[in-house]
């Protein structure tokens, strides 16, 4: 299957590319300006849930053999689940709310692009997906790290193993498949603004200062100038 | 010490007629586009009033501006690195479009499209972010004039330092006043702006400390439009980005003044360098209470002062700025005369726009008469109701600043964080002119009286004369001083063109609109 | 504008000492016309005005027993001086999106007004419709109307004249003539038909406020 790669292709060029052609239109494009109230029951959950469950998938598959680990008592594997499930089910609800909010508020509408909507369908899809499985195939996290993160590892090794996928019911193939859709038309679409998320703004002083040339440099006769000169941003 | 320069705007309040030229002017250049139509990065409010956005002054509302927390230490209110990132899907102190007001225009195809029918058409409001018909509720100078007095200037933020009786007669037709208050971004020292925004899109120039957004950066976090105290961070709802007020930096690089500036009617704006030293912002921002306006006047420094100089010269500000500086009109009003007060100090940004307070409601007294008017009236005239006599006789004149219609108390809660002495000051020095002058000119006050109020106010007859000169008289030249942006450096102070060679000059190789 | 100065009016008169279009060529106060010193106005004078009931503004309108009626007038608003213009898109989004009807704190209340309320400003002449501004700075009696509205720019139908759209501009003030207007062919005075437009006498006058019952576009 050359899903993966295409997918994998597509987002790190596109990525590349988006951010080199239109840098400028990076960004959450918050419309909490607009409304904010039904903004709230909807973004917050659906964010953190989402960050919750993708660093679940996240550490699955870095270190399979340490969710294994932890799954070997019983008790801890169904807290796990149970902890995921919940998370999961706060991103169903929060894009529920997300996507009635988007078509229905009036303003909202005026910022809404088609691209919105596909990819708020897309991610409902996959959510609802991922919490049928977590009901109906149970103990997902152990069979995860037993069976998909090998099948991910020999994607990342470019020696493709589908024999374990091949064996999954079809729910779980289309969540994959599904998973891969996702980050194909990532870099299309206004989820690049997690790539920009702004972790540097915890190790920065809190005042910026910006000297467009430097002004002691300029007034001394020593300096040569210079052909290439600073860049202000 | 670290010598810094900074283009600083003084607004004499006594001269602004409200006649919202200088909002229009910007607004015709700057925000005349989709997303931005409701943001007026100038504006002018009537106050008492609650402003644009309602009742911006009222941070436990906005939680906009620093608070100090202990001795010498701040923290952003409403924003900061902890409370910034936890906020960051969903701000709980960001205004809304309610806040501000639901841009507008009006239906006018209908006038000529509308079908047949019995009566003449009319042009409907439509919203101009939907398109669709809105009932106007609310508009960028909605409270203009004491217009709905009772829903937005008694509920100005301000009064909460006064007691209900004077606040009464505040809102007495016989006794109340009211003035315009012009506001742009304060380009401050400690901004809040720049401290909260996560991308680190917001910064200060160092040459000249406009505070400005790049685009580029900006994510939409939205975290500048709670920080910023005056409000005066919008967000861009089509673009998806914060703007604000640019002190017109591509038209001071020209040699230009501000466009709300050059367009004054009024004259009531002065445009100067001010000198400051960095090294002592963060002590100056965290000073207690009481002492934050003397502390935020003491950053800015003598320009003719020989270690100044000295010290402005190491640190590579350029002898025609620092001539600048020297000739600056804002320098005089706000250091030399000490008759210019920054706006809402406690808010601890170090704001370097500065206001001459309103003193001209002072100068006239309503004393109640005995009835006499009414009955020699009545049987002639309209029902007469008016028992009140306007008396502008020379002795009321001159009365003393306490029995101002604008209590000291408010004017105090405006300009001084509550410190009435520090807003008392140009207040006396502004009536001690207008006596010097009206013993120069008519000639019915005593020297002797004249000399007194001048000493008391620590000024001369030369700088009471000055005073006078720039208030009254100054052209453009006096008003507006800026040093020339060394346009070879200035290209720089652009962007490096080489990145961007074919595009349009500003680094735009897209249309600045919004994405995916 | 030239040399930084803006243009004022009279420039030529002080400056090139060009005569003042009046009868001695100077400026004067003192009009020694004598239809003015017959009514005593020879020098700026003021006159209360006159009853409500010597207008004869409201005779039908009060007949329908409707009550309190208040002193309109319609003074220079600060953006409706001659060449400025405040119904372009611009003004009226810095004002209130229409040009409001002012009134008192105290009458709005005795009506059952509130601020940005739709209300029908009429009398014997004419009608408008207009949003009410309540303000602690007009006086109690008075509503101010800077100028009366297009009724093309967002304007409702008139329910007092039942739902038809109604109003336009100075449809509820008229022209009230003193005799010394009247008086012509000396120096500076001349009389054509409203040439004495906008003064006191003409916007002085009576109206009832009502707040309208329903807003149909």
């Amino acid at each position: 299957m050359a899903l993966p790669y295409v997918a994998a292709i597509l987002f790190l060029v596109g990525t590349i590319q988006r951010y080199r052609a239109t840098g400028f239109k990076v960004s959450s494009l918050s419309s909490q300006f607009l409304e904010g109230r039904r903004l709230f029951w909807a973004s917050v959950p659906f964010h953190f849930g989402i960050l919750v469950v993708f660093a679940g998938h996240l550490v699955a598959f870095l270190v399979p053999s340490g969710i294994l680990a932890w799954n070997s008592n019983p008790v801890r594997l169904l807290v796990l689940q149970i902890t995921a499930w919940a998370f999961g089910l706060s991103v169903l609800v929060g894009l529920v709310g997300l996507l009635a909010r988007r078509l229905t508020e009036p303003r909202v509408r005026m910022v809404t692009t088609p691209m919105d909507l596909v990819i708020e369908i897309l991610l409902l899809v996959q959510t609802g997906l991922g919490l049928y499985i977590g009901y109906a195939h149970r103990w997902g996290s152990s069979w995860f790290a037993a069976d998909l993160s090998p099948y991910l590892w020999s994607l990342v090794k470019l020696d493709p193993q589908i024999t374990a996928v091949s064996a999954m019911p079809h729910v779980i193939q289309l969540h994959i498949v599904n998973a891969f859709v996702i980050f194909a038309i990532f870099p299309f679409t206004r989820l690049v603004h997690i790539l920009v998320a702004p972790f540097h703004y915890l190790n920065r002083p809190y005042q910026r200062v910006i000297w467009n040339w430097d002004r002691a440099a300029i007034r001394s006769p020593k300096t040569a100038w210079s052909a290439t000169r600073p860049r202000n941003n | 010490m670290d010598v810094r320069a900074q283009i600083s705007m003084v607004f004499h309040l006594d001269k602004c007629i409200g006649c919202h030229t200088c909002s229009v002017a910007c607004k015709n250049i700057w925000t005349d586009r989709k997303g931005a139509e409701y943001q007026w990065w100038n504006n002018v409010e009537t106050k008492p009033g609650t402003g644009y956005p309602g009742k911006w002054e009222d941070q436990e509302i906005y939680k906009g501006g620093w608070e100090r927390e202990g001795a010498g230490s701040i923290q952003l209110k409403g924003a900061g690195k902890a409370k910034g990132l936890a906020n960051i899907f969903h701000n709980p102190h960001l205004p809304s479009v309610e806040d501000y007001y639901e841009p507008f225009t009006y239906n006018y195809l209908n006038l000529i499209e509308a079908p047949p029918g019995d009566d003449q058409p009319t042009a409907r409001p439509v919203s101009l972010i939907t398109g669709k018909p809105i009932d106007v509720k609310m508009g960028p100078n909605w409270d203009d004039d004491l217009g709905g007095s009772p829903d937005y200037a008694r509920n100005d933020p301000n009064l909460e330092a006064l007691t209900p009786a004077e606040r009464e007669a505040m809102f007495q037709l016989e006794r109340m006043a009211f003035f315009y208050l012009p506001r742009i971004c304060n380009h401050c020292l400690n901004p809040g702006c720049v401290a909260s925004c996560p991308s680190g899109a917001i910064y200060k120039r160092g040459e000249d400390g406009i505070v400005l957004i790049n685009q580029k950066v900006c994510r939409a976090w939205r975290m500048c439009v709670t920080a910023c105290p005056y409000k005066k961070s919008y967000y861009n709802w089509h673009s998806g980005k914060s703007e604000k007020c640019l002190l017109c930096y591509p038209r001071l690089e020209a040699g230009h003044a501000p466009a709300c500036m050059h367009s004054c009617v009024g004259r009531i704006r002065y445009l100067g360098v001010l000198l400051y030293d960095a090294d002592r912002i963060q002590r100056a921002a965290s000073a207690p209470d009481g002492e934050i306006t003397r502390a935020h006047l003491d950053l800015i420094l003598d320009p003719f002062d020989d270690q100044v100089i000295a010290a402005a010269q190491r640190n590579g500000v350029p002898d025609s700025t620092l001539k600048s500086a020297q000739n600056s009109p804002t320098y005089k009003f706000v250091k030399q005369w000490g008759m210019a007060l920054p706006l809402h100090p406690e808010f601890r940004t170090l704001p370097m726009l500065f206001y001459v307070p309103p003193l001209l409601p002072v100068m006239a007294s309503v004393t109640q008469t005995d009835g006499a008017q009414k009955e020699r009236l009545n049987p002639i005239a309209k029902t007469w109701t008016d028992d009140w006599l306007y008396d502008t006789s020379t002795e009321e004149l001159w009365g003393t600043i306490e029995q101002a219609r604008f209590p000291l108390k408010y004017l105090a809660s405006l300009f001084s964080g509550g410190d009435e002495k520090a807003v008392a000051q140009p207040l006396k020095k502004l009536m001690a002119v207008r006596i010097y002058r009206r013993w120069k000119t008519v000639g019915d006050i005593d020297e002797s009286r004249v000399d007194e109020v001048l000493k008391d106010t620590g000024l001369s007859r030369d700088s009471a004369e000055a005073v006078y000169y720039l208030t009254a008289l100054a052209k453009f030249q006096d008003r507006f001083v800026i040093p020339p942006a060394h346009r070879e450096q200035a290209l720089e102070m652009l962007e490096f063109t080489g990145d961007t060679r074919g595009s349009q000059g500003f680094g735009f190789l897209e249309r600045p609109e919004r994405g995916a | 504008m030239t040399d930084g100065r803006a243009y004022a009016a009279y420039t030529y008169n002080v400056e090139r000492l060009v005569p003042w279009r009046t009868l001695t060529g100077r400026q004067h106060f003192y009009l020694d016309h004598e239809l003015y010193l017959a009514y005593g106005e020879y020098l700026p004078t003021y006159k209360p005005s006159p009853r409500p009931e010597a207008y004869g503004d409201l005779r039908e309108t009060l007949k329908s027993g409707e009550a309190m009626a208040l002193n309109c007038l319609t003074p220079h608003g600060k953006w409706h001086i001659h060449s400025t213009y405040m119904e372009n898109h611009r003004m009226l989004t810095l004002s209130r999106g229409c040009e409001p009807c002012w009134l008192s704190e105290a009458d709005a209340a005795k009506l059952g007004i509130q601020d940005n309320d739709w209300v029908e400003v009429y009398n014997d002449h004419g009608v408008y419709c207009a949003r009410a501004a309540v303000s602690s700075r007009i006086p109690r009696g008075v509503c101010i109307v800077y100028h009366v509205p297009e009724r093309t720019v967002g304007i409702p139908k008139s329910q007092v004249r039942g739902n038809r759209r109604a109003g336009g501009h100075n449809s509820f003030t008229r022209i009230h003539l003193k005799p010394n207007y009247l008086c012509g062919g000396y120096g500076q005075f001349s009389y054509h038909f409203n040439y004495w437009g906008p003064i006191a006498p003409q916007r002085d006058t009576h109206v009832i406020v009502k707040k309208m019952t329903k807003v149909i576009f």
